[in-house]
């Protein structure tokens, strides 16, 4: 770190004091488990909330977010130092674009994590969608494969699951905790099956969910802390379901040269060329020879005499 | 040169349609057909039940409730209502297939019952992320056809949601966030089109949360008051009565007839008292009038054609719609026929009357 100047986290002290008071102890949990640096990778489709949440978890607008443009254009990250610990955010663009998975944005997004963060590890991965999104589908599904794709099925060991918007009236007369219940049961199964976890790994990939709402709006208790329709207040909440999972005893994900170079979609099965050329010259190619000689062989006089 | 004597009484209209009412005729014989389109999950299905005011088509927050496509008779104020729901489209471009198949069923329903309104739906509180719209808008335009665009609405569902923060940290205003949600979709269609110039489909705000603010008659109220379903059923109205009339310039020959609903946007029911009495050339006519529905109910109701211009505003103040107000279009759409006939060079002298 020799060099490398990170700014304090004043930002921390503009949080009302309960919720100042509760990150801080936070905090001291990891420091006590020598975790001394936090970098956590915030990704999902375009327009979720991803900025947003970055600026609520920091406490200041350091990611630009506009309600109406495709947002951030590339990766950022967001370093903050207090009483010697790190906290490292990285927000990125999102992944969709045109109807597709971008394969540019991940290559985008891999080569600034090589910038920012090679030979170190991800700590923690926040999926990030819309509580009040009502479908979920083979968009979200190809979403979260190109992250297992790019990161590893492991990174899911590692992973919250974040659900903006969460002050929201539901829907068809649903109460609000059917309709949570409901919507992240939609989102981790599709998880679940873009990531390619059995039914027998299952508990081995609890993914918790977190609710967050960064609109200024957001209802405040008597404390002045920003809380969910629930009464909880989702800041605490959130960095401490972050914490949980940074001190779940699973392994974080290294960025090493091999994770920012591959794979690329066109490498796949490049490997089996050989191998295929092999096995059609040796059982098509030869065969077919052999079978004309023999024809040759059998015919001992010319058809047209 | 009889034009000149031709007055266009809206009196003796409103005294018709108060007999009309009075017969109770069950079918004023206006039929109104419309196909409601979109992306899944957006409330096209929400949309319906709210237009009937009771559930006649299911509705699923979390997976498509609308396998195929459906359709949903009923009476709107006497008025006989037919609406089609379709599946929803999806977003990802791996499921075009099962989109080209909801659109080639939808496209052989509008040759079989040709729709007099095509309402096109979104949510107003989703990004309207344009790069990812355009291919499905694309694909809509080419199984439907390009002149879909020109008996369409933009419905925004969710529309009294409040607005998302602005770069200042503070909430954005109604307005704004609605002409800047609504302005993404516009541009991709009329990039769609080929059209540069500022050309504008109707829009029409929505809300079918049960929960949301209503006004005494029980009618969902937007953000500025008014109530969306009305104003709805009004631009559905007009538009029908347009493409009845069928106004376009010869000469030029544009693809679009500029349909400008100025009630859309949000703005406070007003009164207008001017006192028109215009010489007017061929090239426009304005009918204005003020009326009193039941002998309370105060509305105003304004058509302006300018024939050369290509445009046509209606405008309707008023505090609910009405069998009256169907008549009312019925006798505009044959009056703006008989327009139609007269040749170019006389100038026509309308009287404007007031009761």
């Amino acid at each position: 770190m020799a060099g490398q100047l990170i700014r304090e986290w004043t930002a921390i002290q503009q949080f009302p004091a309960a919720t100042q008071e509760k990150l801080v102890d936070l905090l001291g949990k990891l420091k006590n488990e020598n975790v001394n640096t936090l970098t956590i990778l915030v990704m999902g489709k375009g327009g979720v909330g991803k900025s947003s949440t970055v600026n609520s978890i920091i406490g200041e607008r350091v990611v630009t977010v506009s309600a109406f443009q495709s947002e951030t254009p590339r990766p950022v990250m967001v370093s903050r130092s207090r009483s010697g610990f790190t906290l490292n955010i990285i927000d990125t663009p999102g992944l969709v674009e045109g109807g597709y998975v971008s394969d540019q944005v991940l290559e985008t997004i891999k080569s600034s994590l090589g910038r920012f963060l090679l030979n170190k590890t991800i700590d923690v991965l926040l999926y990030v969608d819309r509580l009040d999104a009502y479908r979920v589908d083979n968009m979200d599904k190809q979403v979260v494969k190109a992250i297992t794709d790019s990161f590893g099925k492991k990174i899911w060991h590692k992973a919250v699951v974040v659900l903006t918007h969460a002050q929201l009236s539901p829907p068809d007369a649903l109460s609000y905790e059917e309709f949570f219940s409901k919507r992240s049961e939609s989102l981790l199964k599709c998880v679940r099956q873009g990531a390619r976890i059995s039914k027998k790994d299952l508990q081995n990939f609890a993914i918790p969910v977190a609710l967050v709402e960064n609109s200024g709006r957001c209802n405040k208790n008597e404390h002045d802390e920003k809380i969910l329709p629930s009464g909880t207040p989702w800041i605490p909440n959130l960095v401490h379901t972050i914490t949980d999972v940074a001190l779940n005893g699973k392994e974080g994900i290294l960025v090493d040269q091999k994770l920012i170079e591959g794979p690329n979609a066109n490498e796949r099965g490049k490997l089996y060329i050989p191998l295929i050329l092999a096995v059609q010259y040796f059982f098509v190619i030869k065969p077919i020879q052999k079978w004309i000689k023999d024809d040759i062989a059998r015919e001992t006089k010319p058809s047209w005499d | 040169m009889k034009c000149s004597s031709q007055t266009f009484h809206l009196d003796s209209a409103e005294k018709a349609a108060m007999e009309l009412e009075a017969q109770r005729k069950d079918d004023l014989g206006f039929p109104l057909c419309i196909l409601v389109i979109g992306k899944t999950g957006v409330g096209k299905s929400a949309t319906i039940n709210s237009i009937f005011g009771e559930s006649k088509t299911a509705v699923n927050a979390f997976e498509p409730s609308t396998t195929r496509v459906k359709e949903i008779i009923g009476k709107i104020d006497g008025v006989k209502v037919k609406v089609f729901d379709t599946p929803g489209l999806r977003n990802s471009l791996k499921d075009q297939p099962k989109n080209r198949k909801i659109l080639s069923s939808v496209k052989k329903l509008m040759k079989k019952s040709p729709p007099d309104v095509i309402l096109y739906v979104d949510r107003l509180d989703t990004q309207s992320d344009n790069v990812n719209d355009l291919p499905l808008l694309k694909l809509v335009t080419s199984y439907l056809g390009s002149s879909m665009w020109r008996k369409s609405i933009l419905a925004f569902t969710h529309a009294t949601s409040v607005p998302p923060d602005g770069p200042d940290g503070y909430p954005l205003s109604c307005e704004v966030f609605i002409a800047q949600q609504s302005e993404g979709v516009q541009q991709l269609i009329r990039e769609l089109l080929g059209l540069n110039d500022d050309s504008m489909i109707p829009i029409s705000l929505v809300e079918n949360h049960p929960f949301a603010k209503k006004n005494e008659n029980g009618e969902t109220l937007l953000h500025n008051g008014e109530s969306w379903r009305s104003n709805l059923l009004f631009l559905c109205y007009s538009i029908k009565t347009l493409s009845e009339v069928n106004i376009q310039n010869p000469l030029e020959q544009r693809k679009f007839v500029d349909l400008q609903i100025r009630s859309q946007l949000p703005t406070r029911p007003v009164f207008e008292s001017h006192d028109w009495d215009r010489d007017i050339d061929y090239d426009g006519v304005l009918i204005e009038d003020k009326l009193e529905i039941a002998g309370c109910f105060p509305a105003v109701i304004s058509v302006q054609l300018a024939k050369d211009k290509r445009e046509c505003n209606f405008q309707l103040h008023s505090s609910f719609l009405t069998a009256r107000i169907m008549e009312l279009l019925a006798r505009t759409r044959n009056f703006l026929t008989s327009l139609k006939a007269k040749p170019k060079s006389e100038r026509i002298k309308q009287r404007l009357v007031y009761p």
